[in-house]
């Protein structure tokens, strides 16, 4: 009798050390895995955080308001609000053409500089061209020493809004050719848009060009 | 007598050993069930971390593309368009009808998402005849006058920073028969073939015929940003980790 309660314990007791064993694994391994995955998870939250913060500030990049869109490639300006386009027309921009001059080792490219502008003061009325040397040499002549043999008025039409590095967006004589490029850089719209746009365009207002 | 007392102890031992084992062994049983619940777990979680952590780099990549004044370029191969952004807002896209990334340039281009544009090379179509001997509207013949018609390019070189971008419209059928009277037009100054690191190159084809509008937009140091399909960067991030 004695050697069967002996047996018994012995019995019991290899089970539970072997159990003891096997749950001690198990509990490791499922330990392991829960603090690895409260650690991914705190990543993931902090990453995603993280880009919360970015595509905020991305958003806060975004021109809200009022602001012009002027697309070089369709040769079309849009006036927009917020995300609604308030009026769309054709206009023209830059010819992307050369010229150089021979004599003075000097070279322009007529193109509409791409970005983020804004406009630059208000909007001028009958505003008079300064002709730049360019103007003169693309004629075959030679730029005047005499500022006021540059002045040209009525070319620009009725305003010209200025958008830095002087570059205007101001009306034209040529309407035939708004829709297609065809100026030297600054970008030229119809009497009547332009008239809507000098409504509402005020210095800082934005000009995305691309 | 022997046996008769072995039979004796032995089997309510054997009894007492399995019951006790059998409890044990359940316990362990699930604890191993709750182990692979959580590994699985464990695999959910790195496949979001990875993608979290790619999509992180690209959004302070496009943030850093839209502080600068110029216009930038995003080729998502993820949604397949070309898109020219400025400022954190899309402005024109272009359609991706399929696309092919060097082997490695993943690894590259996950670590790296935007390069600056160095140069361009156009391989264009014959320039077609002047409109302006043609045409009998006098608009467009003082236009063409002004603007010559430019030959439609027919594949694009974008050299980046240890990046080429070959860009071919789907509407080529064959590049080579098209291009037997082309043109070439090239600005900035293509890396050299023989560059001790070979730029990582992607080669795109681009819906329909519009590679004119692709280059158009085209300005050098403009940011180009490629975003990667969601397999390829997965596997460069594991097997960084």
């Amino acid at each position: 009798m004695r050697r069967v309660l002996l047996a018994i314990g012995l019995a019991v007791l290899a089970a539970a050390v072997l159990t003891a064993c096997g749950k001690r694994e198990a509990e490791v391994d499922v330990e392991a895995l829960t603090t690895g995955n409260i650690a991914l998870a705190q990543d993931v939250n902090q990453m995603r955080a993280a880009r919360r913060k970015v595509a905020a500030e991305l958003n806060r990049l975004r021109p809200s308001g009022t602001y012009l869109v002027v697309d070089t490639f369709r040769n079309r300006v849009r006036l927009m609000k917020g995300d609604t386009v308030v009026l769309e027309d054709v206009c023209s921009t830059g010819t992307n053409n050369s010229l150089a001059d021979t004599a003075s080792g000097r070279e322009w490219t007529f193109r509409t500089p791409r970005g983020r502008r804004a406009v630059q003061g208000s909007a001028m009325e009958d505003p008079v061209w300064m002709r730049p040397d360019w103007a003169f040499i693309e004629e075959g002549e030679a730029p005047p020493d005499n500022p006021r043999e540059r002045a040209e008025a009525g070319v620009l039409g009725k305003y010209a809004i200025p958008i830095g590095d002087g570059y205007f967006i101001h009306g034209t004589l040529y309407t035939r050719l708004l829709g297609y490029p065809a100026t030297h850089g600054c970008v030229r719209l119809g009497d009547e848009t332009l008239a809507r746009i000098v409504k509402v365009a005020r210095p800082g207002t934005p000009v995305i060009i691309y | 007598m022997m046996g008769g007392g072995v039979r004796r102890w032995f089997l309510p031992a054997l009894l007492a050993f399995s019951v006790l084992g059998g409890c044990g062994r359940s316990r362990s049983s699930e604890a191993a069930r709750e182990a692979a619940r959580l590994q699985a777990m464990r695999d959910t979680l790195l496949a979001v971390r990875d993608q979290e952590r790619y999509d992180l780099a690209f959004a302070r990549a496009e943030l850093g593309a839209a502080r600068g004044r110029l216009p930038y370029l995003v080729i998502d191969l993820q949604a397949r368009v070309i898109r020219l952004d400025v400022a954190g807002a899309a402005y024109d896209s272009l359609v991706v009808a399929d696309f092919e990334l060097d082997p490695g340039a993943a690894d590259s281009l996950a670590v790296k998402p935007s390069r600056r544009l160095i140069a361009a090379q156009v391989l264009a179509a014959r320039p077609a005849r002047l409109e302006a001997d043609t045409t009998v509207d006098k608009a467009a013949a003082v236009l063409a006058r002004i603007v010559p018609p430019r030959p439609r390019p027919l594949r694009l070189a974008l050299h980046a920073e240890g990046l080429t971008v070959r860009a071919t419209a789907s509407d080529v059928k064959s590049p080579w028969e098209d291009l037997k009277l082309f043109a070439q037009r090239t600005w900035g100054k293509p890396p050299e073939e023989n560059a001790s690191s070979p730029p990582v190159r992607l080669d795109v084809t681009v819906e329909g015929s519009e590679l004119d509008r692709l280059e158009h937009f085209l300005e050098g140091g403009m940011p180009v940003l490629v975003h990667l399909p969601a397999e390829d960067h997965r596997r460069m991030v594991r097997r960084g980790d």
